[in-house]
C-alpha cells in the first residue's frame, strides 16, 4: 500500500513539475516585463538615462523545445527550413512571359505570375551555390502586383552551408541564441541588385560568422533576406544614367548555440554589431 | 524411595498447576480477545453484531446531494442553449423521425415536438422535390397533376443551341405596363438538373491560383485535380393564370438556374425579368416573350451576414421573406438566439430588397408570389382543369447570360471539356508542364 502511494507521488510530481516550472517562469517573466516597463517609464520621465535591464529570465523548458530546432540548425545533411535565403525580384509581366508570347487577360495575371515565380526564383540558388552553400532548393514562392502595376515576387531557398557550423553537442544546458543584423553599404545609396553584389552580400554575411565561431565554437548563418526595393524616379534622376534601379537592402540573422548562463541574445547582438561595423 | 514418590506428586502437581494457568489463560482470552487484524482467510464474521444507527446522517448526506444535483441540473438545464436542448431530447424521443410540427400550443410547450428538418421542410422553407409541386396554395400537389407528356431534363439531354445573351448594364428593368400582371417566383436552388455548365475566366483563374499556391506555397507535392464545373440546374415555372398578360420575375439566390416556362392555352407571356444571383438561362420563352435579365454579382458585393441590412440604391440579393412555418422562424421564435440573428438578417435583406423592386416595377415584391427554398416545379396560378403539356428542354434552344466558358452537351462531353479547359490554363500559365512548380535542387559542381 505504501509502495503504492509513494509511486503515485513520484508519478503526480513528474506529471506536475513542467507546469509547476513553468508557472514559476511565467511569475518571472511578470515581474521582469513590470521592471523593463517601469525602468522605461523612468527613462521617458527623465528621472534616468539608461535603463538597468537585468537579463530575461530563461524559459526552463526551452531545452525541450531545442533539441528539434538544433538538429535542424546544424544538420548538413538535409535542406531544413531552418536555413534559408528569403529572396525577392520585381518584374513586369513581360519579363515572365517568352518573347513572342501573347500577355494573358487581366483576370489570368495573378495565375501566370504565380505559376511563373518558381522557375524565375529558383535561378537565385546559383547566387547561393556560389557563395554560402552547396546545395539549395526552392521551398516557397509567392507573387503579388505591387501599387506600381509591376509584380513582386517573393521566395525562400532553402540551404545546406558549405562553411563548417561548428559542433555544439559539447554544450550542456546549450540554447540557440540568434541575433540579427543588416549588412553595411557605403555611401547613400543601397547596393544594386546584381548577382555580383548579392553573392558579396551572402559572403559578407558568411565571414561574420565564421568570425564568431571562432570564438563560440558554433554559429550558423540562419537567413539572408534580400529585400529589393525600386528607386523612385526622381531619385534616378539625380543620379547617373544607367543606374540600376533595383537596390537591395540585406538582413543576415546568426545562430549560436550556447550555455545559457554563458551567453545571451544581447552579448550575441553587440558581438555581432562589432563584427558588422569594426 | 520417599524422596522418589514426592518428586512425583510434585511434578503432578506442576502439571496440574500448568493446566490450571492454562484454563485461566484460555478462559481469559475468551473474554476479553487482544486486538488483532483480521486475517484475510478468516472472514470477519459480524452476523448479528449489533449495528450503530446512522440514518439520520446518512440521510442529510444523501439529502445534501440530492438537493446539489437537482440545483446543479435545473441551472444547468436553463443554461443549455435551446436548440442544444431539443437536440438532447431529441436524443431521448422515439419520435425523433416524426413530422415536423410547426404549431406551438403554449399551454403544452413543454410537450410540443421540436422543429425538425425534413425532405419537404428546411430552415429556409419549404423544399419541392420532384415531383412536388411549389404553388400559392397549401395542399400538396403533384406533377401529374398539372402537366401531361412529362419529359423531364437530365444531365444528357440534348438541347438546342446555347445562345448567349447581354445581362442588364444598369440596375433596371422594364416597367410594367397597366395591362400586364406581376407575378413572382422566388427561390434559391432550382432540383432538375441541366446540361449545360458556365463560369467566368475570372472563377477558372482563381480555382487554378489555389491549385498552383497549394504547391508553391504550401508545399503540396502535385497540383490538385479540383475543377470548376458550374453545373445548372433547372426549374420548371408552370403559367395557368389567364386573367392578364404576365409580367413574370424569375429570381434566385443560390446556384445559376434554368429556367422553363410552361404555359396553359390562353396565357400570355408578356415579358420575363430575371434577377439571378449566378448565371442563369432561360430555355426559349412561349410565345417569343421579351426577357431581359440583372446579375446580382454585377451590382452587388458577395454577401457577408448583415451587408444586406440596410437598404440602399440597387440593392437587387432577392432574399426571402422569412415565413412563420420556416423551421428557422420556430426556433427563433423559441429563443435560439442564433436562428434569430439569421432570420432578423433574411427579413432586413428582404425589405432592402423589396424596397428597390417596389421602386423599379411599382410593386410589393411578394405580389402573386410563389416561392420556396428548393424547388424541382412551381406553379403561377390556378391549378389547370386539364394537365398542360410538358414543354421539354430537349432540342430546344437555351438563352443563357453571356460568360467567358459555356458548356452543353452531355455528360462526358462536357466533363472532357472542362477537363480541356483547365489543363490548357494551367500548362499556358506555367509556361510549361507542371515540373516546373518544383524545380530540382541546385547543387555545386565538385571541385
Amino acid at each position: 500500500m505504501t509502495g503504492i502511494r509513494i509511486l503515485i507521488a513520484i508519478v503526480g510530481l513528474i506529471v506536475a513539475a513542467p507546469f509547476i516550472a513553468l508557472n514559476v517562469w511565467g511569475i518571472n517573466m511578470s515581474l521582469w516585463v513590470n521592471e523593463v516597463t517601469a525602468q522605461n517609464e523612468a527613462v521617458l520621465n527623465g528621472e534616468t538615462d539608461v535603463p538597468v535591464v537585468r537579463e530575461m529570465p530563461s524559459n526552463p523548458l526551452a531545452w525541450l523545445r531545442n533539441r528539434a530546432d538544433v538538429r535542424d540548425m546544424f544538420d548538413t545533411d538535409t535542406l531544413t527550413d531552418s536555413r534559408y535565403v528569403a529572396i525577392s525580384e520585381i518584374v513586369t509581366l513581360e519579363d515572365l512571359l517568352a518573347a513572342d508570347e501573347t500577355p494573358p487577360a487581366e483576370a489570368r495575371i495573378p495565375l501566370y505570375a504565380a505559376a511563373r515565380a518558381p522557375a524565375r526564383l529558383i535561378r537565385y540558388c546559383e547566387d547561393i551555390i556560389q557563395s554560402i552553400g552547396l546545395s539549395c532548393d526552392l521551398h516557397y514562392s509567392e507573387a503579388r502586383e505591387n501599387r506600381q502595376g509591376k509584380i513582386e515576387l517573393r521566395g525562400l531557398l532553402r540551404f545546406i552551408p558549405a562553411s563548417p557550423l561548428g559542433d555544439p553537442s559539447a554544450i550542456e544546458n546549450g540554447t540557440l541564441i540568434r541575433t540579427a543584423a543588416q549588412l553595411p553599404y557605403e555611401g547613400n545609396l543601397l547596393p544594386p541588385n546584381d548577382a555580383a553584389t548579392r553573392r558579396a552580400a551572402m559572403t559578407q554575411a558568411q565571414d561574420i560568422c565564421d568570425q564568431v565561431r571562432t570564438r563560440f565554437g558554433n554559429c550558423v548563418l540562419a537567413n539572408v533576406t534580400i529585400d529589393v526595393k525600386e528607386l523612385w524616379i526622381t531619385d534616378l534622376e539625380a543620379l547617373p544614367a544607367g543606374t540600376n534601379p533595383q537596390r537591395i537592402d540585406t538582413l543576415a540573422t546568426f545562430v549560436v548555440f550556447a550555455a545559457q548562463d554563458q551567453m545571451n541574445a544581447n552579448d550575441l547582438r553587440d558581438i555581432v554589431r562589432s563584427l558588422v561595423t569594426p | 524411595m520417599e524422596s522418589q514418590e514426592m518428586s512425583n506428586e510434585q511434578r503432578q502437581q506442576d502439571f496440574a498447576e500448568r493446566l490450571r494457568r492454562i484454563e485461566q489463560k484460555k478462559a481469559g482470552a475468551a473474554e476479553q480477545p487482544a486486538p488483532q487484524r483480521p486475517s484475510r482467510s478468516e472472514p470477519n464474521n459480524t452476523y448479528g453484531v449489533p449495528k450503530e444507527d446512522n440514518t439520520v446522517r446518512n440521510g442529510i448526506i444523501w439529502a445534501f446531494i440530492f438537493a446539489a444535483l437537482g440545483a446543479g441540473g435545473y441551472y444547468g438545464w436553463h443554461a443549455i442553449p435551446e436548440d442544444l436542448k431539443q437536440a438532447v431530447a431529441g436524443l431521448t424521443s422515439s419520435e425523433v423521425n416524426s413530422v415536423a410540427s410547426v404549431d406551438v400550443d403554449a399551454t403544452t410547450e413543454v410537450a410540443a415536438p421540436r422543429p425538425v428538418e425534413s425532405d419537404t421542410m428546411s430552415d429556409q422553407g419549404p423544399l419541392f422535390a420532384s415531383p412536388a409541386v411549389a404553388h400559392q396554395g397549401t395542399g400538396p400537389l403533384s406533377l401529374n397533376d398539372i402537366a401531361t407528356q412529362i419529359a423531364l431534363p437530365t444531365g444528357d439531354t440534348a438541347i438546342g443551341a446555347l445562345l448567349p445573351f447581354a445581362r442588364n448594364a444598369q440596375c433596371d428593368l422594364r416597367n410594367p405596363l397597366p395591362t400586364e400582371k406581376v407575378v413572382n417566383v422566388r427561390i434559391e436552388t432550382a432540383l432538375l438538373p441541366a446540361p449545360i455548365q458556365a463560369f467566368s475566366d475570372q472563377a477558372l483563374a482563381a480555382l487554378l491560383l489555389a491549385n498552383i499556391e497549394a504547391v508553391t506555397k504550401n508545399g503540396k507535392s502535385a497540383v490538385s485535380d479540383a475543377r470548376i464545373t458550374d453545373q445548372k440546374t433547372s426549374l420548371d415555372v408552370f403559367l395557368t393564370d389567364t386573367s392578364a398578360p404576365l409580367y413574370l420575375v424569375l429570381q434566385n439566390l443560390g446556384p445559376g438556374v434554368i429556367w422553363n416556362i410552361h404555359s396553359a392555352p390562353n396565357v400570355t407571356v408578356a415579358h420575363v425579368a430575371i434577377i439571378a444571383s449566378s448565371f442563369s438561362g432561360l430555355v426559349a420563352p412561349p410565345n417569343n416573350a421579351t426577357f431581359e435579365a440583372l446579375l446580382v454579382p454585377d451590382f452587388v458585393a458577395a454577401h457577408s451576414f448583415g451587408a444586406d441590412d440596410e437598404i440602399r440604391p440597387c440593392m437587387i440579393r432577392p432574399w426571402r421573406n422569412p415565413q412563420p412555418d420556416w423551421i428557422g422562424s420556430i426556433k427563433a421564435e423559441r429563443g435560439n438566439t442564433l436562428y434569430e440573428n439569421q432570420m432578423s438578417s433574411y427579413a432586413k435583406g428582404y425589405a432592402a430588397y423589396n424596397s428597390w423592386y417596389t421602386a423599379t416595377l411599382g410593386v410589393d415584391a411578394s405580389t402573386n408570389l410563389v416561392t420556396a427554398r428548393d424547388a424541382a416545379h412551381v406553379l403561377v396560378g390556378p391549378q389547370p382543369s386539364e394537365p398542360i403539356p410538358y414543354r421539354s428542354m430537349a432540342g430546344r434552344d437555351v438563352y443563357f447570360m453571356q460568360t467567358d466558358h459555356m458548356i452543353a452537351g452531355d455528360t462526358a462531353t462536357r466533363q472532357a471539356m472542362t477537363e480541356r479547359l483547365h489543363n490548357d490554363l494551367l500548362v499556358a500559365a506555367i509556361g510549361g508542364d507542371a515540373s516546373l512548380l518544383d524545380p530540382a535542387v541546385v547543387t555545386r559542381a565538385a571541385q
